[in-house]
């Protein structure tokens, strides 16, 4: 008869720089293992080509004797740097794994055949192994931004210059009895369309002039967005501020890279009466310690800001603008989710 | 009160799966959950015997020729790979000194250096959109071109099952995919094996 080992791991909660705890192990017959090892692993997986770490390793233990129906429990301490939190995003996912692997001792066909059915399996010819994955949250709570001035510049009014273009097309076809062949009328159409682009954005300094936003940190869960106008306010009727969240991630995999970005997170937006004395808006940051940093080749979460004016000439004019966090290095601690 | 779209990270890891098995697949998973479509015996015999040989995989986008040239770079050792993209530096594949080179995205080299590197005395295997024949010919090499076309229904569940195996925690049964799930992908997606591996991953990670 060949024993059933079973391999277990415990993490401890709440630790930094470090990943502590016991490894259980239990065999129903006396029997022996060798070079019992930990290895602690940061993986990246999703729309990309993915990543293993090995952050830190350590034989636990060079042999362990085990009687038959008794638990073992061994301790163990891996030294490792958690400079990323676990993030299950839309297309990328950071995750740890702690690794534990051994050697049975015994007769190998038969314990393999039976290692099979329990917890732990069989790698290769001999090897037992079992993994663990475990969460690190961060110790930052909240989020900052880089408290800065910068200037909004709206997309392209694609309705809106459409429209107008139609309008001045109708007004050549009328006033100017544009002749209907192919060359008269294509040379409309772009006289039209570059006319109604000129005219909206003409309409847009005019009436609206130039906006700058500042971002002011006013606590750990809100900060604020102060507006300002070289034109004023007047032609505004209402302004909704909001931010939203981007996961940007390349996949490199394969012939082509492809671009895949999702939203991760959207803000409420927040109107503003643009009569009021300050023409500003508070908004709250999502909740800490889920939406990690991360600016690279591959993965970037960027933070922008989106603005929607509304003007008695010009309806929902769109404003958007990338805004940077403070940069901090994400130092996270361990959270057991079996707890 | 502000919308969260984003679930907790704890709370999505917490299936029957260690990691969304339609995530990327590590190189040193790749063995695990490849399903053939070439006969990689005969392969690394024509790679190892006949030198100074061009091959190919040539296919659209997604069907499984990066995963293909990624396995057969582990069967043979002694070969080197490169996966090209637009900032590669292409003097480091004439300058490599293995006598095998596989490389992924051959159209990232310019043509000139490209028919340098033809006419070098290598064998070269590499992934490609469109069949590099003609540019063979000029440079006086046999070329060996293996397809990457089609998708049959048994294929698809036996590629989404491996991943599924490999996903699945201990101690927990490993779901399968089912013909009628298999059958309504490949009407969707074609012979597209990436547009379904990623329409499952999207399926997956928002469950």
């Amino acid at each position: 008869m060949s024993a059933n080992i079973d391999l277990s791991i415990f993490i401890d909660d709440n630790t930094i720089n470090e990943v502590c705890g016991k490894v259980s192990i239990t065999s129903d017959q006396s029997t022996s293992i060798s070079n019992l090892k930990g290895k602690v692993f940061l993986y990246m997986k999703g729309k990309l080509h993915g990543e293993k770490t090995l952050l830190g390793s350590i034989e636990i233990a060079d042999s362990v004797n085990l009687i038959g129906g008794e638990e073992y429990l061994i301790p163990f301490k891996i030294k490792c740097n958690f400079n990323k939190i676990t993030y299950n995003g839309k297309n990328v996912s950071f995750y740890y794994e702690m690794e534990v692997t051994a050697i049975a001792d015994e007769d190998k066909e038969e314990t393999k055949g039976l290692l099979k059915r329990v917890t732990s399996f069989i790698k290769g010819n001999e090897i037992l192994e079992e993994q663990m994955p475990f969460y690190v949250k961060s110790q930052k709570e909240g989020y900052r931004f880089w408290e800065t001035e910068s200037s909004l510049s709206s997309g392209f009014q694609t309705e809106y210059v459409l429209s107008v273009a139609l309008i001045v097309f109708l007004a050549l076809l009328f006033f100017y009895s544009l002749k209907l062949d192919m060359g008269h009328i294509l040379g409309g159409i772009c006289f039209s369309l570059v006319s109604a682009y000129l005219i909206v954005e003409l309409l847009k300094r005019l009436v609206l002039g130039k906006i700058y936003f500042q971002l002011e940190n006013v606590s750990e869960s809100e900060f604020k967005v102060n507006l300002s106008n070289n034109k004023g306010w007047v032609s505004i009727n209402k302004i909704n501020v909001s931010y939203l969240i981007l996961e940007v991630v390349t996949d490199q995999r394969g012939t082509r890279p492809e671009t895949n970005k999702s939203r991760i997170y959207v803000s409420k937006p927040v109107e503003i009466d643009p009569t009021s004395n300050s023409v500003s808006a508070n908004l709250s940051f999502p909740p800490s310690g889920l939406i990690p940093q991360i600016s690279n080749q591959v993965v970037n979460i960027k933070w922008k800001l989106l603005l929607n004016v509304d003007t008695s000439l010009i309806p929902e004019l769109k404003y958007e603008k990338e805004v940077l966090l403070n940069e901090w290095k994400d130092v996270g601690y361990i959270v057991n989710p079996k707890k | 009160m502000q919308r969260h779209r984003m679930p907790l990270p704890h709370k999505k890891l917490q299936t029957q799966f260690k990691f969304n098995p339609f995530a990327c697949i590590l190189d040193e998973d790749v063995h695990k959950v490849i399903v053939p479509k070439i006969d990689f015996e005969e392969l690394t015999k024509t790679i190892r015997t006949r030198s100074n040989i061009l091959i190919e995989f040539v296919g659209k986008k997604g069907r499984g020729k990066t995963t293909h040239l990624t396995l057969a770079n582990q069967l043979t050792p002694e070969s080197t790979i490169f996966y090209l993209n637009k900032n590669f530096d292409t003097d480091k594949i004439l300058e490599c000194k293995s006598k095998i080179i596989l490389i992924d995205s051959i159209h990232h080299i310019p043509i000139r250096k490209r028919n340098q590197l033809f006419r070098s005395q290598k064998t070269i295997l590499f992934t490609t959109h469109h069949s590099k024949y003609i540019e063979a010919k000029l440079a006086g090499k046999e070329i060996v071109k293996y397809a990457f076309k089609g998708l049959q229904r048994d294929e698809l569940i036996s590629i989404t099952n491996k991943r599924f195996h490999l996903a699945t925690k201990h101690k927990v049964p490993t779901p399968n995919l089912s013909s009628k799930e298999a059958n309504k992908l490949i009407n969707k997606y074609g012979d597209n094996i990436r547009g379904i591996i990623n329409h499952l991953y999207d399926t997956h990670q928002t469950s």
